[in-house]
């Protein structure tokens, strides 16, 4: 095909649109507002993945063991907990640095109060860094079926929630993002289809005087693509401000608790190449998929 | 140029347009269609611009079997012949240049072609001085030699004209005619014309295939005068 030829059927894509400005301007804005929700879904399930990663990282479980237990027990136990997948760094804590500890921690230094205890009177304990967060629960109730074992303390509960929620995002997102792919595929083969039937003279002359099929097809391809283009960057726009607002507003309002967690909210330079792949990706080819479906019927004759 | 051997073309609801046609049209001639309507002269169109397929025996125009035609081989065919209707099926809001160049344009050819061409064709046409208006500032005979000029854009060897005349002042309708007869002996373009109007084809004469009911009835040269129209 000649080089006057393509930009004469770019400019009749450009003209397309522009001739069917209201439409243009519908669909432009209901691909906007579809690409805003998975926008807004992706956005949450990368800062909860970052999340999940991070609560992980601090994870860690804490085995506690009888009262009484002998030196030898301990050393098995401290290799059967290296033993278990799952558990990263395994460090020992004895009764007497566990006493230490609370000296320290909850007394001042000041032992002279709990003298006449006995030496063990804290248990010993082991300090295990859980590799991820979301067998947590699962190491616990394998841990607690161990000899020797008193007690099996670990944080689960912010984990529990930020697991449970990325598997939520995960399926909800999903689902909603096929709903709003085929929505757009709807809204802009319409689009095209309107297009197409005020060129329907047109494409009619065109067959008659001989024109390829690919030749008749290539402006309203242009047209979708455009739709596409101009939706995504709309729609990137409005996310990158609206993300921004969003992090000011939990900045200010973050209590200490959830602070650090909250402190892993990625900023939007990191996002910001993945969102926008992901929106132009999806412009482009629900614009080309929508502009050949809409073309079907129109090129016999 | 034209050859349609034992033709039958039935519609997919069983209706029987064309019964077993025999026709031969050859280079250079300039031939009338004529019949009643629903006679079958649509349906023979339509197998001629390969629109529809032949139910049983042979079309070959142009030297294209149409029976065996590839979907993706028609347009290279139909830029082999040039179609003039009777709405002329002007694009409104492209002026008659742009009409003319379009049919150019979308089969192609360069910038350059276009430009030499188009003008060519247009004073051919006696329009030179329409070339920037619109359609809807023409009158119906000047709107169908627009549509003329575009079928001639692409030096086809052959022109199928479809009722050309039927929305056309009966004054103006002589003078496509004419013109259509002017090409054919200028510069050999063989021309089929459907028509309804017995008076006209009467004035002019020639070669005229009348078809009723599915059939070819008369398939000769009939001699024509003024006279007899007046």
């Amino acid at each position: 095909m000649r080089a006057s030829s393509m930009r004469y059927l770019m400019k009749s894509g450009f003209k397309n649109l522009w001739h069917n400005r209201l439409m243009t301007i519908a669909s432009v804005g209901t691909l906007v507002a579809c690409l805003l929700i998975v926008g807004v879904a992706v956005l949450f399930s990368l800062n909860v993945d970052n999340m999940v990663q991070y609560v992980g990282e601090q994870n860690e479980l804490v085995v506690f063991m009888q009262i009484g237990t002998s030196d030898e027990q301990l050393a098995q136990m401290e290799s059967q907990l290296n033993h278990i997948d799952g558990l990263g760094e395994v460090t020992y804590v004895s009764s007497d640095e566990a006493m230490d500890l609370i000296v320290d921690r909850y007394l001042d230094g000041d032992a002279g109060l709990l003298e006449g205890m006995d030496d063990d009177f804290m248990p010993a304990s082991f300090r295990c860094q859980i590799i991820d967060p979301e067998n947590a629960a699962a190491l616990v109730t394998q841990i607690e079926g161990l000899d020797n074992v008193d007690d099996v303390q670990a944080p689960t509960e912010i984990t529990d929630t930020l697991v449970q929620l990325r598997h939520m995002i995960n399926i909800f997102g999903g689902a909603i993002i096929i709903a709003l792919v085929i929505v757009s595929l709807v809204i802009i083969t319409n689009t095209i289809r309107a297009s197409v039937f005020t060129r329907r003279k047109e494409i009619n002359i065109m067959k008659y005087v001989g024109a390829t099929n690919t030749f008749i097809r290539i402006p309203f391809v242009v047209e979708g693509v455009l739709l596409g283009l101009l939706s995504a960057g709309i729609a990137f726009l409005i996310v990158w401000g609206g993300y921004n607002v969003f992090l000011d507003l939990v900045k200010v309002e973050s209590t200490s608790l959830m602070s650090s967690v909250i402190s892993q909210i990625m900023p939007f330079s990191e996002l910001a190449a993945p969102v926008l792949g992901c929106f132009l990706i999806s412009g482009i080819a629900v614009g080309c998929i929508g502009s050949v479906f809409s073309m079907r019927g129109y090129l016999k004759v | 140029m034209i050859d349609l051997i034992d033709v039958s073309f039935q519609y997919g609801n069983g209706t029987e347009a064309l019964h077993n046609v025999n026709l031969r049209v050859n280079q250079g001639e300039f031939a009338f269609v004529v019949g009643s309507s629903g006679a079958g002269k649509t349906s023979l169109l339509k197998l001629l611009l390969r629109e529809a397929v032949a139910t049983s025996g042979q079309v070959i125009v142009n030297g294209f079997n149409l029976n065996k035609l590839k979907n993706r081989q028609i347009p290279k065919f139909r830029r082999s012949l040039g179609v003039v209707f009777q709405d002329f099926r002007l694009i409104p809001d492209m002026t008659v240049y742009e009409n003319v160049a379009f049919a150019m344009r979308v089969t192609d050819q360069s910038n350059k072609a276009i430009r030499q061409n188009v003008p060519e064709v247009l004073e051919m046409m006696n329009l030179s001085s329409k070339a920037k208006q619109h359609p809807y500032e023409l009158s119906g005979g000047e709107q169908q030699r627009v549509s003329l000029a575009r079928a001639l854009i692409n030096h086809p060897p052959l022109i199928i004209a479809d009722e050309p005349t039927g929305n056309i002042d009966p004054e103006f309708s002589y003078e496509i005619v004419e013109m259509l007869e002017q090409i054919n002996k200028q510069a050999g373009t063989t021309i089929l014309m459907v028509t309804h109007e017995h008076e006209m084809v009467k004035f002019f004469g020639g070669r005229t295939i009348n078809i009723e009911e599915g059939r070819v009835v008369f398939d000769d040269y009939i001699i024509g005068g003024a006279n007899e129209s007046e």
